[in-house]
């Protein structure tokens, strides 16, 4: 793939990852008992790049898009938050698509649980607070929900999308 | 995707393996859980309140710049009624009563957190 369709496609990610994002905050919060859960649409790029192009790019496009979601819709808080939960999350599931062993749906489901887990500590630093046991439980609940549906999105694209 | 029978599998078994984990997580935070006497309000990591659970009454707190908090303590719980915030998800959480739960409004930098008497 020439450098230049490679960088175009990148941007596209970013983009479209973005819009994304942006779609999510349109949907009322899934979870009451947990503030700021949310599906992780965007991941749904990240997985696609992941498998059709490699880890270096998925986690280019996405530490490009958590910083330029910041910047443009969000504060500094939210930039410690989104990025601790995206390099957890980067991080879990490059290492586990490299055992082979998984499918993109596995994949994305730990990545969203890791992405939870990730928000979390940032939480616990932020404020100062140690007990969250309670949280734990429900994270990786809605983690597995929303990273298998997520995961089974970008399946369906990896599958479908075959040439690019 | 010739594999696709194998890698599912191993799927099941790690999603099944958090599941595990999320289970017993729960499992062991309820049992070993006990009631609470205070319900502490730190603003910014600094404590700014503190109210026994075991006296009723309604109080607001003042976060600054004009931000409020308003909890109420009823029956051993304490709860959000209302707030200045946003999105109002500490006035939409339930109840607290346990030692170590707590309600958390982000805009606010508040942490009502739920305390027993030996800790910090």
């Amino acid at each position: 793939m020439s450098k230049t369709k490679k960088i175009a496609l990148l941007g596209i990610g970013v983009a479209l990852s973005m819009i994304f994002s942006y779609i999510e905050v349109l949907i009322p919060p899934i979870s009451g008992a947990v503030p700021g859960i949310k599906i992780g649409l965007a991941n749904i790029v990240t997985l696609f790049l992941l498998y059709k192009l490699g880890a270096k790019e998925a986690a280019a496009v996405t530490v490009v898009r958590v910083l330029l979601t910041a910047l443009l819709f969000g504060s500094a808080v939210s930039l410690i938050y989104s990025a601790t939960g995206a390099v957890l999350s980067l991080t879990v599931m490059i290492l586990l698509k490299r055992t082979d062993k998984f499918s993109p749906i596995s994949v994305s489901v730990s990545g969203a649980v890791a992405h939870n887990v990730g928000q979390i500590f940032a939480a616990i630093i932020l404020l100062g607070t140690a007990k969250i046991g309670y949280y734990l439980a429900i994270l990786a609940l809605v983690g597995i929900a929303s990273g298998a549906f997520v995961g089974v999105t970008a399946w369906i694209a990896i599958k479908t999308i075959k040439k690019i | 995707m010739v594999l696709k029978n194998k890698k599912i599998k191993n799927d099941l078994i790690l999603i099944g393996a958090i599941l595990l984990l999320a289970a017993a997580s729960l499992l062991l935070i309820m049992l070993t859980r006990s009631k609470g006497a205070f319900a502490v309000a730190y603003i910014d990591g600094k404590e700014t309140a503190r109210f026994e659970l075991n006296k009723d009454g309604e109080y607001s707190i003042d976060c600054g710049n004009g931000d409020y908090n308003e909890v109420i303590i009823r029956g051993g719980e304490v709860s959000v009624v209302d707030a200045n915030c946003r999105d109002k998800i500490c006035v939409h959480h339930r109840a607290v009563s346990h030692d170590g739960e707590s309600i958390i409004c982000l805009p606010h930098k508040l942490v009502i957190m739920i305390e027993d008497s030996a800790d910090e």
